[in-house]
C-alpha cells in the first residue's frame, strides 16, 4: 500500500517482515501467493526449467533424440577450437558495436526532430514509427529489394551520384554494414521513449541558457544530454542485449547460411545450426551460455562505467 | 523545479493509461495473421514460394474409422496438391481420413522434430535424401522393411540411385515418391543466336561451357549483366559442387574406408573451374542478372546462357516467360574424369517415412504404398504434386517419356548413377560443403584447402558422433 509520496519498494517490504505472524497476515500473504499462482507457475516451466535444462545440457551430448551423455567440458573447449564459433562473435560483436551507436543516434535525431512545434507533428510521429512495427520478416524482404545490387534503389541512387555500388548482401565485404544500415529501421521504440524524455527537459535551464548566451550545441550537450541520460543509458543497456541476439533478419535473408561466406554468420544463426540442423543440442546449449556470459559482462562494464554519469534529476 | 502531478494521482492515472496502451498493444497483436516465411531465392530445388496466406492446415473428414497425420514441408500451392491427393485417396479408402498438417523444413524442420520428441509424432512425414542415416541413428524413423516384404516389393520396383537412398544398413527406412532427376541441361536459343552460336546445339563439355561463355557474358560497370552460366548456382553452393563435382568424374564417399573424400581430385578440379569462371567475370558479388523479389528461377529473368533446371522451375519459366525459346540436353562432362554427357547426373528428391511412434503406423504404410507404387496412387502424384514417381513399373512414366518438357527428365533418370551418400553427419557434411564451397568461390580461401577443410570437420564431426552418441 502506498501512502502519499512513498513509492512501493523495499522499504514497505521490509516494514512488512518486521510485523509479527498473525492470522491476517498469513492470510493476506496466501491471498498474494493464490493470484500470483499462475504467472509463477508460467516463470517456473517455461524459463527457469528451460535455462536450468540448457545448462545440464551444456555438459553433455543432447541431441534431442537418441543416447547422450555426459561430457563435462567438451562442447566448451570444442567451442573454443571451432573456427565458426570465433567467426560468429567477430561478425555479432562487429554488428553491436556499429548498429548500437547508428540507432541510438538516429533515434535521438529523429526525436529532437519530433519535439519540435511544427504542424501536423503527430502524423509525422506516426509515419517515422510505422517502420518499427512492420514484421521483421516482412521488413527483410523489402530490404533485400533495396539492397539488389542491379536493381535496388540504393545503387541507383549511388549511380546517380556517379559511384558505382557495391553487391550490398552478395557481396562478404558489404553484406554485414548492409545489416547494419537495415537495423536502423527499428528504432521508433527507441525515438518514442527519448521523445517522452525530452518532453521532460524543463524549458527554464534552456531559457537560462539562451540568455548566457549559449548556442544550440552548447544547450544541447549541456542540458538536453543530461536530462535524457537515463533514457540514453536504457537504450545503450537493450540495444547490447538485443544486439547480441540479433538473428530474425540475418536468417531470411541469407536462408540460414550466414552467408555469403560466412560473413553474416552471427552467433545466434550459428546457435541455430548447431541446434537444428546438426542436432548438436548440447553444443548449442553451451554456445547459450557462453553468450549469456557475454552480454551479463559487457553489462556490468557499462553499468561500472557509465551509472555515475547518469542524471536522474529529471525524473 | 515544479513537479507536474502530486505523485498519487501520478501512480494512479498512470497506471490506468498503461493498462490501456497495454491491453491495445496485445489485442493488436493478436490481429496479425501468423504468415508464412516466404522461401528464401537460393532454396532447395523443390521449394514452391508461398504467398502470404494464414497458415495452411486441412482436418481429416469426420465420421472415418481411422485418421492419420501426415506433415507437409511446402505450404502455399503444393500443399493444395497434397490435399487434393489426400481427398482421393479418401474417396478409394472410407475407412481412412487424412489430416494434412504443414511443418515447414528444408534444411531443418524444428516442427517435426519437436512433435517427434514430445511424443506425438504424425504418422507420414518427409525427409530429404541426407538425412536418413542420421535421422534412423537419431532413432526418429521406423523400420519400414517388414511392411516392405510383407508387399512382395524389391530393390529392382525402384530406380537403382534411389533404391540405394532408401536403404540403411540393410534395411528400408523411407519411400521415394519424388525422385529429382538432377538435372538436364537447358539454354535459351535467343541468347545463343545472339552470341553467334548455333541454338540447336548445346555444349557437351565443360571446356564447351567456357568457350559459349566467353561469347555470351556482357559486363557494363563492373557489373555481369549477362552471363553464360552460373555454376555456383546450382541451387546453392552445395548441390553445386555436388553435380559438378560428379560431373568431372570425382567422388564424395569411400563406402570402403568409411570416409568423406570432398578433397577428391575431380572434385577440387571442378571447384577450381567454378571459382576460375568467377574470376574470369569479375567475381561472385559482381554478377547482377537477376531483378529482385523475382518468384520463377533466375533463368527466367532471361539473362543467363545455360542452366541446369528441376522439373517444377522449368515449368514455371515456360509459363512465366513464354517468350524464351529453350533448348534441352545433358550435363556437360569434363574429360579425362568423365566420357559421356549426363554423367554427372543424380539423384535426390523427398521421400516418406513414419515417424517413430507413430499412432497408426499399418494406415500410415497403405497410404505410403498407395502414393510411392501403386499405379492409381502413382497417377494421383503426377497430376496433383507432378514429380516423377521412385517405382520403375509406374504407368506414368509412359506419359513422362511422350510429355516434351518431362523427356529429358525421363533421359536422366535411366542413366543417372550418383546420389548423396548416406552417412551418420549428413546434415553436417552438408552445410559444409555448402559454406566451404562458398568459402573458395569468394577467394577466402583455395579449392584444395577449403575441400580438405570440409573432409576434416566432417570426419571431426563423425568421430564425435559415434563417440558421444553411438
Amino acid at each position: 500500500m502506498t501512502t502519499a509520496g512513498q513509492p512501493v519498494t523495499g522499504a514497505v517490504l521490509r516494514l512488512r517482515w518486521r510485523r509479527p505472524w498473525t492470522r491476517q497476515s498469513i492470510n493476506n500473504f496466501l491471498w498474494g501467493l493464490l493470484f500470483t499462482f499462475p504467472t509463477i507457475i508460467g516463470l517456473v516451466w517455461l524459463v527457469i526449467y528451460p535455462v536450468t535444462a540448457s545448462l545440464y545440457y551444456s555438459f553433455t551430448s543432447y541431441s534431442i533424440f537418441g543416447r547422450y551423455k555426459w561430457i563435462g567440458l567438451s562442447n566448451y573447449k570444442a567451442l573454443l577450437n571451432d573456427q565458426n564459433f570465433w567467426i560468429s562473435l567477430y561478425n555479432t560483436i562487429y554488428f553491436v558495436i556499429f548498429s548500437v551507436p547508428l540507432g541510438i543516434v538516429v533515434a535521438l535525431i529523429l526525436a529532437l526532430l519530433l519535439n519540435m512545434k511544427v504542424r501536423g507533428m503527430a502524423i509525422y510521429r506516426t509515419i517515422f514509427y510505422l517502420p518499427s512495427i512492420v514484421p521483421a520478416v516482412a521488413s527483410a524482404v523489402v530490404w533485400s529489394y533495396v539492397f539488389n545490387p542491379q536493381y535496388g534503389i540504393l545503387n541507383n541512387l549511388l549511380r546517380l551520384i556517379g559511384i558505382n555500388g557495391p553487391g550490398w548482401l552478395a557481396s562478404p565485404v558489404w553484406a554485414k554494414p548492409a545489416l547494419i544500415i537495415m537495423s536502423t529501421w527499428g528504432v521508433g521504440s527507441l525515438m518514442i521513449i527519448l521523445l517522452a524524455g525530452l518532453q521532460d527537459v524543463p524549458q527554464e535551464l534552456y531559457d537560462a541558457a539562451l540568455v548566457d548566451g549559449a548556442t544550440w550545441w552548447p544547450r544541447f550537450w549541456h542540458v538536453t544530454i543530461p536530462f535524457i541520460s537515463p533514457h540514453l543509458f536504457f537504450a545503450l543497456v537493450t540495444g547490447l542485449i538485443g544486439g547480441f541476439q540479433y538473428f530474425t533478419q540475418v536468417h531470411v535473408l541469407t536462408g540460414g547460411s550466414g552467408g555469403p561466406a560466412r560473413s553474416t554468420l552471427v552467433y545466434a544463426l550459428y546457435l541455430y545450426q548447431n541446434a537444428f540442423q546438426f542436432f548438436k543440442m548440447g553444443y548449442a546449449s553451451a554456445m547459450a551460455w557462453i553468450l549469456f556470459v557475454i552480454v551479463v559482462l559487457c553489462t556490468l562494464l557499462v553499468f561500472r562505467n557509465l551509472s555515475g554519469r547518469i542524471y536522474y534529476g529529471g525524473m | 523545479m515544479t513537479a507536474k502531478w502530486s505523485q498519487q494521482s501520478l501512480s494512479r492515472r498512470s497506471f490506468l493509461k498503461a493498462m490501456g496502451l497495454g491491453a491495445t498493444a496485445m489485442a493488436l497483436g493478436a490481429c496479425v495473421p501468423a504468415t508464412p516465411v516466404p522461401a528464401a531465392p537460393a532454396a532447395a530445388p523443390e521449394a514452391a514460394e508461398v504467398e502470404a496466406t494464414p497458415t495452411p492446415g486441412r482436418e481429416a473428414p469426420t465420421g472415418r474409422k481411422t485418421t492419420i497425420e501426415l506433415f507437409e514441408i511446402w505450404g502455399g500451392g503444393l500443399f493444395d496438391q497434397w490435399v487434393k491427393l489426400a481427398e482421393i485417396y479418401e474417396r478409394d479408402h472410407p475407412d481412412v481420413g487424412v489430416k494434412v498438417t504443414f511443418a515447414p523444413g528444408h534444411g531443418d524442420n524444428p516442427k517435426l522434430l519437436t512433435a517427434v520428441a514430445g511424443g506425438v509424432p504424425p504418422d507420414v512425414a518427409m525427409i530429404v535424401d541426407f538425412s536418413t542415416a542420421q535421422w534412423v541413428e537419431l532413432g526418429v524413423m521406423l523400420d519400414l522393411t517388414p511392411y516392405f516384404d510383407a508387399a512382395g516389393l524389391k530393390g529392382d520396383d525402384f530406380w537403382p540411385a534411389a533404391w540405394y537412398l532408401m536403404n540403411y544398413k540393410g534395411k528400408v527406412w523411407q519411400m521415394p515418391f519424388d525422385v529429382d532427376p538432377n538435372f538436364p541441361f537447358f539454354w535459351n536459343k535467343g541468347i545463343f543466336r545472339d552470341a553467334g552460336l548455333d541454338p540447336e546445339k548445346g555444349p557437351a563439355t565443360i571446356d564447351e561451357v567456357n568457350e559459349f561463355s566467353r561469347k555470351i557474358n556482357k559486363i557494363e560497370d563492373g557489373k555481369v549483366t549477362r552471363i553464360g552460366m552460373v555454376p555456383w548456382w546450382t541451387y546453392g553452393f552445395g548441390n553445386s559442387i555436388y553435380t559438378w563435382g560428379w560431373a568431372f568424374g570425382g567422388s564424395f564417399y569411400d563406402a570402403a574406408k568409411e570416409e568423406v573424400t570432398p578433397d577428391d581430385e575431380y572434385v577440387i578440379k571442378a571447384l577450381e573451374w567454378m571459382v576460375n569462371y568467377a574470376k574470369e567475370v569479375g567475381g561472385p558479388d559482381q554478377v547482377a542478372v537477376t531483378p529482385p523479389g523475382l518468384q520463377v528461377h533466375f533463368f527466367g529473368a532471361g539473362n543467363v546462357g545455360m542452366t541446369p533446371m528441376v522439373s517444377a522451375n522449368l515449368r514455371d519459366v515456360m509459363k512465366y516467360n513464354p517468350d524464351i525459346e529453350i533448348g534441352q540436353g545433358l550435363l556437360p562432362y569434363q574429360p579425362p574424369g568423365e566420357q559421356d554427357p549426363g554423367a554427372g547426373a543424380w539423384i535426390s528428391g523427398w521421400r516418406l517415412f513414419i515417424p517413430a511412434g507413430a499412432k497408426n503406423p499399418d494406415a500410415a504404410w497403405d497410404f505410403i504404398r498407395w502414393v510411392v507404387c501403386t499405379p492409381e496412387g502413382t497417377e494421383t502424384e503426377w497430376n496433383t504434386l507432378g514429380f516423377p514417381p521412385g517405382w520403375k513399373d509406374a504407368p506414368v512414366f509412359e506419359k513422362i517419356k511422350a510429355d516434351p518438357i518431362m523427356k529429358p527428365y525421363y533421359d536422366v533418370l535411366l542413366t543417372a548413377k550418383h546420389a548423396k551418400d548416406p552417412i551418420p553427419v549428413g546434415a553436417f557434411y552438408q552445410a559444409q560443403l555448402e559454406e566451404l564451397t562458398g568459402e573458395a568461390i569468394y577467394e577466402r580461401m583455395t579449392p584444395a584447402e577449403a575441400m580438405q577443410e570440409a573432409k576434416k570437420r566432417t570426419m571431426n564431426e563423425w568421430q564425435r558422433f559415434k563417440e558421444q552418441q553411438g
